[in-house]
């Protein structure tokens, strides 16, 4: 009879701890979120011309600390981001944040023409992580068209992470509980106004004497100078002379906005072309300082003569993605094999030396290129 | 009489409570640890992050992987030891060009005497890039249809090299993916389409002793 008693007694304990445990709220697996965070931009209203590069800015809002941040920003047409100037365009808040750990640009994602994925991490000791309404990072976002559209963080492409109080738990990381946008309006191309003058001579790689088929050619720029940008997404019309066998193009080019004097670096990208970057008279290789040594004017009869036709824009990059490599070439030499040709002044991607046809020479071009280029690189 | 009645049936009673309400716990645990289970083909990484976070990524399956091959993943430091990267495909393909990134620690490592499957021919550049830790193959096949390679048929030798280890521990080789801005990725590019072919791959750990 005592024992049945015990029994049952041991049964009613089991009984109440059992209820008391299902009302427990059991956060016990790996990968919970330890705490929120709101991710925002800012300005929320964006204005800008074409060509200009605008500056965006990330913040988190949340009551942890935060050592790392990724994010998707996306876009329409009217924005882009080059990838390959990313330590100009991107950023972070020194003050809690030390390494921009990715900034990958991709097409026809999320229902937008382009996002760039973007993550910061801090090395900073945890006292001195972020908290609570801080700056992450600045991007700047390049103007590529006219008119109105919204920029838009993405909440499921985010991820955030951090220190958790809790010493003994393995959760590190918050929830996005938020992700904000920003809208945008543009208007044409700022080119009317007053600005610095470049003045500068330049040459496209293996670019035939008698080719016909690069008049149209745009060459795009970017001025860099005291840590002030500006893109220009077309140089505009310059005169050629040939000398040595080699097209020389000779252009001068208000950089309307651009109001930098000396110091000066000019990224140039032509249309098949890496984007190279130019900061000394007579350049005859890779420039790979910081900064520049260009010094301009804002007058066109004193802003001296810049020669970079020793160091030629490489070509290769059909498809305009900021590298040379195979999907460029099996571009070239399918219309190569085919002997593809367009009329005169007409675009053939795998034409890289103007002449309105894609034939051997355009793939040993290519070659040439990649060699130059990877062995900067490598 | 009645008290012994009250037991007998108290303590079935209780007994099944018990049961129940322990299944009841169990079944909130499982549904708060249900989290999304990512492949690992699925996610990406972003390099450099203490506490790596996961982006899902939508990627196609991979139609072709890439195998590390070495006789003996125990190394003596100061010996030589020679490694390739072979390739394999699950289904046909005429390839056109091989760009070809295996990142590895130089400080760990001499790698010399870079060698390439003859199907291949000599590559546009290579090189064993100790500043940046990469060895480096770009190879463009010329021939209009590219290179043929049969599925689950055909092994590529991608790269051969000979290693020599410098110091102890434990090292990876890897096949590099990219920097971010798309320079250093290893892909492999289909003719005619000009399509990059997903490939799987996964690290080659070894481990030097003295």
């Amino acid at each position: 009879m005592k024992r049945s008693w015990l029994i049952l007694l041991v049964l009613t304990i089991a009984l109440v701890a059992a209820t008391y445990l299902v009302g427990l709220n059991q956060e016990t697996r790996r990968g919970a979120y330890f705490a929120g965070v709101n991710l925002s931009l800012l300005p929320t209203s964006l204005t800008g011309a074409v060509g200009q590069d605008v500056p965006v800015q990330i913040w988190l809002n949340s009551v942890g600390k935060i050592d790392f941040v990724q994010t998707r920003l996306c876009y329409d047409n009217k924005l882009s981001f080059d990838a390959t100037r990313t330590s100009d365009l991107v950023s972070v808040n020194g003050d809690y944040f030390t390494n921009v750990e990715l900034a990958a640009v991709s097409h026809d994602q999320n229902g937008y023409a382009e996002c760039v994925d973007l993550a910061f991490s801090s090395n900073k000791a945890v006292t001195n992580l972020a908290t609570g309404a801080k700056r992450v990072a600045t991007v700047k976002l390049t103007v590529r068209n006219s008119g109105s559209g919204t920029l838009a963080m993405i909440a499921s492409k985010s991820q955030v992470s951090g220190s958790n109080p809790n010493a003994s738990s393995n959760d590190m990381s918050l929830s996005i509980d938020s992700a904000g946008q920003a809208s945008y309006n543009f208007s044409g191309s700022n080119d009317s106004g007053p600005g610095s003058v470049a003045h500068f001579k330049m040459a496209y790689l293996g670019l035939l004497p008698n080719a016909r088929c690069a008049n149209n050619w745009n060459l795009q720029m970017v001025a860099l100078g005291n840590g002030v940008t500006k893109a220009f997404s077309a140089v505009g019309a310059g005169s050629t002379q040939i000398s040595n066998g080699k097209v020389i193009f000779e252009f001068t080019k208000v950089l309307s906005g651009f109001t930098q004097t000396n110091n000066v670096a000019l990224f140039l990208r032509g249309p098949k072309h890496l984007q190279m970057k130019y900061g000394a008279q007579n350049q005859g290789g890779m420039y790979n300082k910081a900064g520049g040594e260009l010094t301009l004017t804002g007058n066109a009869n004193t802003s001296t003569t810049y020669d970079f036709s020793a160091y030629p824009l490489l070509t290769g990059d059909v498809n305009q993605d900021g590298v040379i490599n195979g999907v460029d070439f099996s571009t070239i030499k399918a219309e190569t094999l085919i002997h593809k040709q367009v009329a005169v002044g007409a675009n053939l991607d795998g034409d890289l030396d103007g002449d309105c046809m894609a034939t051997n020479n355009d793939v040993q071009l290519f070659k040439t290129s990649l060699q130059e280029k990877q062995g900067q690189l490598y | 009489m009645q008290k012994s009645t009250v037991i007998k049936i108290a303590i079935p009673v209780v007994a099944a409570l018990v049961i129940i309400e322990s299944v009841v716990v169990l079944n909130n645990l499982t549904a708060k640890t249900k989290v999304p289970v990512q492949s690992p083909e699925e996610v990406e990484v972003a390099s450099g992050a203490k506490n790596p976070v996961v982006t899902p990524k939508v990627t196609e399956a991979p139609q072709a992987d890439m195998v590390f091959e070495v006789q003996n993943k125990s190394m003596k430091q100061g010996q030589g030891y020679p490694v390739s990267l072979n390739m394999t495909t699950r289904k046909n393909y005429q390839i056109d060009s091989f760009d070809v990134y295996v990142k590895y620690d130089p400080t760990a490592f001499e790698v010399s005497n870079l060698t390439f499957d003859p199907k291949l021919g000599k590559p546009t550049f290579s090189k064993v890039s100790s500043n940046t830790g990469l060895l480096v193959a770009n190879i463009y096949l010329s021939s209009p249809k590219g290179l043929a390679v049969n599925a689950n048929q055909d092994v590529l030798k991608l790269m051969g090299f000979t290693v020599t280890p410098k110091k102890t521990g434990v090292f990876n080789f890897e096949v590099n993916t990219g920097n971010g801005r798309g320079e250093s990725a290893t892909m492999m590019v289909e003719n005619g389409t000009a399509k990059v072919i997903p490939f799987s791959s996964n690290p080659l750990e070894v481990n030097v002793s003295k």
